[in-house]
């Protein structure tokens, strides 16, 4: 639960809920950046992130009503983001692991001028479940908790998923160091 | 049961209770592949903490910004019919605002307040009123009454200048914005124009200063070109900010 600016996430949620729009903005500039850094860690594309991130927003705009007031914005604000992403693919008609399978095509390298560190290449070359559970809990910081009702899954299978993805990332880690 | 490997995960993670941290350590002592593993994901877990998070470009912001402005406007539509007399409470204002800023600001450099605006003497009903719609009312209800007041076909001189008082100087980026977007329909009011350029010199959020730019550039003030090279020239202003400018100098 944030509080800076005086006012927690689930306040201004509640504000923006009763009509105040203008308070959107505050959560907007609060989050921008952590669901963004998500998208584009997902799907390693920059333009797609921004439509992304532009329709999670405009999502909790017209749901607003739905948001029950008492649960923590930030794991709603990213059940969102992950609805928003699977409609993505869906509309696409391509499987969530094409998102990896870009990789091979090659067509997300448009990133690799960033001069990528060997643990953010491990990052993209992992099974996006696994990758986005980490973002979850290790970037964003969510209880298992929160991440189980993002994901879909049970909090024991979060925290099982969690461990996969630390032994998945541990082992494409040491293939990228020892190639480099 | 969970087998070593998940144990030391867990370790990692900060998972396990101080005994159960002791016991993985001293089996790690007595094995050396075990340990690596351990300082593995010790060093995996940490540096991910310390991964830098991207950021969206400034042109997401002010898309952001631009369709929030528009989501409010598009609620403020239904009341603005049941209102009785919102032109002439923006008349009010307005003159409030005319007696305000002339005091305060005509002949100066009007640097850009993130206080509110203050109260000079004797001070009318009018100027009241518009504190109240400046200080007191909340940001989606002076994007309210900016929306408002441009539904009108032709823009009132005293609407005019509360718009521009607005522009400069209102805490509320979003306001500011909407200034700017409400403002910047009116091509023709030079007034406008050079309003806009001191709006610019004075700005310091780059959304706004982008938009004050496009603005600019769509109203075709060549007038804008010297502000838009000091943009460029100013080593302290957003590099988003600065390329918008070097489009706008080749548009104009």
């Amino acid at each position: 639960m944030k509080t800076t600016n005086q006012h927690t996430d689930e306040a201004i949620m509640r504000s923006v809920k009763d009509g105040d729009l203008a308070a959107l903005g505050e959560l907007y500039r609060r989050y921008q950046a952590k669901v963004y850094d998500y998208f584009l860690r997902m799907t390693r594309d920059e333009s797609l992130s921004c439509d992304l991130l532009q329709n999670t927003f405009e999502r909790v705009m017209k749901g607003r009503k739905t948001y029950s007031g008492n649960q923590p914005f930030v794991g709603w604000l990213f059940r969102i983001a992950k609805n928003v992403r699977m409609d993505h693919y869906r509309r696409q008609k391509v499987k969530v692991v094409d998102e990896a399978s870009n990789h091979d095509r090659g067509e997300w390298m448009d990133n690799s001028h960033l001069d990528k560190s060997d643990l953010e290449r491990a990052l993209d070359q992992m099974d996006p479940d696994f990758r986005e559970v980490l973002l979850l809990t290790r970037f964003e910081e969510l209880k298992y908790k929160e991440v189980a009702m993002i994901v879909g899954i049970s909090e024991t299978g979060v925290k099982s998923r969690v461990h996969r993805a630390v032994k998945q990332l541990r082992s494409i880690y040491l293939t990228i160091t020892k190639t480099t | 049961m969970e087998n070593i490997e998940d144990r030391l995960v867990d370790y990692a993670l900060g998972n396990l209770s101080k005994e159960e941290k002791q016991h993985i350590e001293k089996e790690a002592e007595q094995d050396s592949s075990l340990k690596q593993r351990l300082l593995d994901y010790q060093k995996l877990w940490y540096e991910m903490g310390e991964l830098k998070e991207k950021t969206p470009p400034q042109s997401q912001t002010v898309r952001f910004e631009r369709w929030l402005n528009d989501e409010i406007y598009q609620q403020a539509k239904p009341e603005a019919r049941t209102i009785s007399i919102p032109l002439n409470f923006i008349k009010y204002a307005a003159a409030a605002v005319v007696l305000l800023f002339a005091g305060l600001f005509i002949g100066t450099q009007i640097g850009k307040e993130t206080t509110p605006v203050k109260l000079v003497d004797n001070q009318s009903e009018a100027q009241e009123r518009f504190i109240q719609l400046v200080n007191n009312q909340s940001t989606t209800s002076r994007i309210k009454t900016i929306n408002e007041s441009t539904e009108q076909e032709t823009l009132d001189p005293e609407v005019r200048d509360v718009l521009i008082a607005l522009m400069k100087e209102d805490p509320s980026t979003q306001v500011r914005l909407t200034a700017v977007d409400a403002l910047s329909s009116y091509s023709e009011e030079a007034l406008i124009k050079t309003n806009m350029i001191l709006a610019l010199k004075s700005e310091e959020e780059p959304i706004v200063q982008i938009a004050l730019i496009h603005a600019l550039v769509h109203m075709g003030d060549l007038n804008a070109k010297e502000s838009f090279q000091d943009i460029i020239d100013d080593e302290f202003i957003d590099e988003s900010v600065k390329d918008e400018a070097r489009l706008g100098i080749t548009r104009l």
